[in-house]
């Protein structure tokens, strides 16, 4: 993928706590599936973000809250995308390395 | 009692009190679950209660590690493991280096359900995990090889029990490991244990029966390695218990709680030294009714009767058979020269199954081939099978004549390489890809490194080489005992490898020296090719790898894996 890093900023993620699948902080608000759909945050917001999260964690059934340093690229349809930086995260966003098939999305998991 | 009852060989057999232990805590659990999930119980709350059921939140998802006690399973639970990937997982599992089978792909509403299928077949995740005594490990050849004094399986179990919610030992300062084996050569990486035992029978007369253990206590990996010390050599049976319960009561006492990298009782023995260590273990002794914590021989005698013994009936030409299957096929001949051990009872012989096919993801095995396994298990070996503490397989009492047809069998499951203990049986965690307390991934280079090997005439050649690679310092890879010993470290953002020499687990055991700079992947798979090369131009005759390191010093090896660099 071709893109040029524009800014920084994060995602917020957490574990669904019933299925143990990854989940991320969409502009709503809500815990969804996709990390296409994550909510971008630029880092003045991160905190505050983060904050609200983790008091909401309990009630919206995720657990194990926290940030991921992301950068936003220009995927080739054109739109932003964000992707996390480190190794760590793009694994567990994206799946493991020697099992790529296993990953959610690949894996055909519906949404939690 | 003998398997022609129709009880499963090789372990502990259960017993209605056993099952209705494993029953009340699998409901205990699941109240846990239900009162996590409405919110009673807070994740903080929860998380040690699910770690003592064995249940971690990993990378990806929930992982749930599923004890093997002293690595061996029958034919049925073998089946059950393969149904459980099939049914939650993603169609595999994973073998650890404590002889546990992992499932990384775990959801928490299937966990009861989970637990109920395993306590089907008499197994569960109890104490896999958490600040309490774990997964008791043994030898993979115990009971089974020729050269054994003494079976370890029963002791093994007697710890089991003896440390399964031990009311005072449930929430200790660390994780605790023990060790047990009885073979001349420790097979078990004692000296690396919290707690190892070498055990050997009695010699009767004046010295009673019964048989002895040698303790070492202190030893470990991860952060700070450091090789056991022996605590006491001579341990009579009767006193076994008790002595587990003094060093336990020492370690609960005095090891700290303030500092988790300085928790494990490695740390307490180095800091107040092994004489005030054993001073304060035969204080608890001296403080201790022995006849309440005696290890009587009666009960030794019901444990060990709660063994099923394979019915043997060796051909009278089992040997020669074999001989003939050797002479024919050169390919079968290696397998047997690299894959197997001597058995105990003429005409038998224990058959290795290397889970570290070329390329191949090492102790990794997918639910179709637990299930065929479970089958080879029951046609070959009396339905009984064991983990290593290496990540592989061991189906422990083949007919001799039968090897033939067991090796065409793992063939036609892709388990059939010839490569017990060499270059391609390499030991791995599984790192970056699945933990989140890695640093770099282990199981890509593990891939890279078995298929730069793979030739399986290389691999002969090269000789007796273990390769123990970690993808963080808690080292779960062992790769502070590798003859070759990978650590995968995080160098601002990018994977690299330390490069250790001359590690050994066993009776010389050594931790191994880091050899410089730390490099890339690729760089670390080029350096190993070298310091191959190097040992294959230095060694004399007769010389395997971890002497020929010790002979010459890691300053040849140094120069070669850096030469290009």
């Amino acid at each position: 993928m071709t893109g040029l890093q524009t800014e920084k900023g994060v995602l917020v993620t957490a574990n669904n706590l019933l299925s143990g699948r990854i989940v991320w902080r969409d502009s709503q608000g809500q815990w969804v599936c996709s990390i296409a759909k994550a909510a971008w945050i630029p880092d003045g917001q991160a905190e505050e973000v983060l904050a609200h999260s983790v008091a909401t964690a309990g009630a919206k059934g995720v657990v194990g809250v926290y940030t991921v340093a992301a950068r936003l690229v220009d995927a080739p349809d054109g739109r932003k995308q964000a992707e996390p930086v480190t190794m760590r995260e793009r694994i567990r966003a994206f799946g493991p390395s020697v099992h790529p098939d296993f990953a959610y999305e690949r894996h055909g998991e519906k949404e939690a | 009692m003998s398997a022609s009852l129709g009880q499963p060989v090789g372990h502990y057999h259960y017993n209605t009190v056993d099952r209705h232990f494993l029953q009340e805590r699998i409901a205990e659990f699941e109240d846990q679950i239900r009162r996590r999930l409405s919110g009673r119980l807070s994740e903080d709350e929860f998380k040690p209660l699910r770690l003592m059921n064995g249940l971690y939140l990993q990378l990806h998802a929930y992982m749930l590690r599923v004890a093997i006690p002293y690595g061996i399973l029958d034919s049925r639970q073998l089946r059950k493991l393969g149904e459980i990937a099939g049914r939650y997982d993603r169609d595999y599992g994973h073998f650890t280096t404590r002889q546990n089978i992992q499932f990384n792909w775990i959801k928490l509403e299937d966990v009861a359900a989970i637990l109920r299928e395993l306590a089907s077949v008499d197994m569960h995740a109890i104490q896999t995990s958490g600040n309490c005594i774990r997964n008791v490990t043994s030898d993979e050849y115990a009971g089974a090889a020729r050269e054994e004094v003494m079976d370890p399986r029963i002791h093994a179990e007697i710890l089991r029990q003896w440390s399964t919610l031990h009311p005072e030992f449930t929430f200790l300062p660390r994780k605790f490991k023990i060790a047990i084996s009885g073979s001349p050569e420790d097979r078990v990486a004692a000296r690396f244990h919290d707690i190892g035992i070498l055990a050997r029978p009695g010699r009767g007369g004046a010295e009673g029966a019964g048989p002895f253990f040698r303790i070492f206590v202190g030893g470990g990996l991860g952060r700070i390695p450091v090789i056991g010390q022996e605590l006491f050599d001579s341990v009579p049976e009767e006193q076994l218990l008790a002595m587990m319960e003094a060093i336990l009561r020492v370690y609960n006492a005095y090891g700290r709680r303030d500092n988790l990298y300085k928790s494990r009782i490695k740390i307490l023995v180095q800091t107040i030294g092994i004489e005030t260590f054993r001073k304060e273990v035969e204080g608890e002794l001296s403080r201790m009714d022995p006849e309440h914590y005696r290890l009587a021989p009666e009960h030794v005698a019901e444990i060990r009767a709660r063994f099923a013994e394979p019915d043997f009936s060796p051909a009278s030409d089992g040997r020669a058979v074999l001989e003939q299957h050797m002479a024919q096929d050169a390919a079968f001949a290696r397998w047997v020269s690299h894959n197997t051990h001597a058995h105990r009872v003429e005409g038998y012989i224990i058959a290795s199954v290397s889970l570290k096919p070329p390329g191949g993801i090492p102790g990794d095995v997918t639910a179709s081939q637990m299930q065929r396994l479970a089958d080879l298990a029951e046609k070959y070996s009396f339905g009984e099978i064991r983990v290593t503490h290496l990540q592989n397989l061991v189906l422990g009492h083949v007919r001799q004549e039968a090897l033939y047809a067991l090796w065409q069998d793992l063939r036609e499951i892709g388990l059939a390489t010839p490569n017990l203990g060499l270059i391609g049986d390499i030991v791995s965690c599984p790192g970056l890809d699945y933990c989140s307390l890695a640093n770099a991934r282990s199981l890509p280079i593990a891939q890279k490194l078995s298929a730069r090997f793979a030739d399986s005439a290389l691999q002969s050649k090269i000789g007796a080489l273990n390769i123990n690679i970690s993808g963080c310092i808690n080292a779960c890879g062992h790769h502070h005992a590798g003859a070759i010993g990978l650590l995968g470290v995080d160098k601002h953002g990018d994977e690299f490898f330390q490069i250790l020499l001359g590690g050994a687990a066993g009776d010389n055991a050594a931790i191994g020296r880091i050899l410089g700079p730390a490099l890339s992947e690729r760089e670390t798979v080029d350096a190993v090719a070298r310091i191959i090369d190097c040992y294959l131009e230095q060694r004399q005759d007769g010389e395997n790898f971890a002497r020929t390191v010790s002979r010459l010093g890691t300053g040849l090896f140094k120069e070669a894996a850096y030469a290009t660099l």
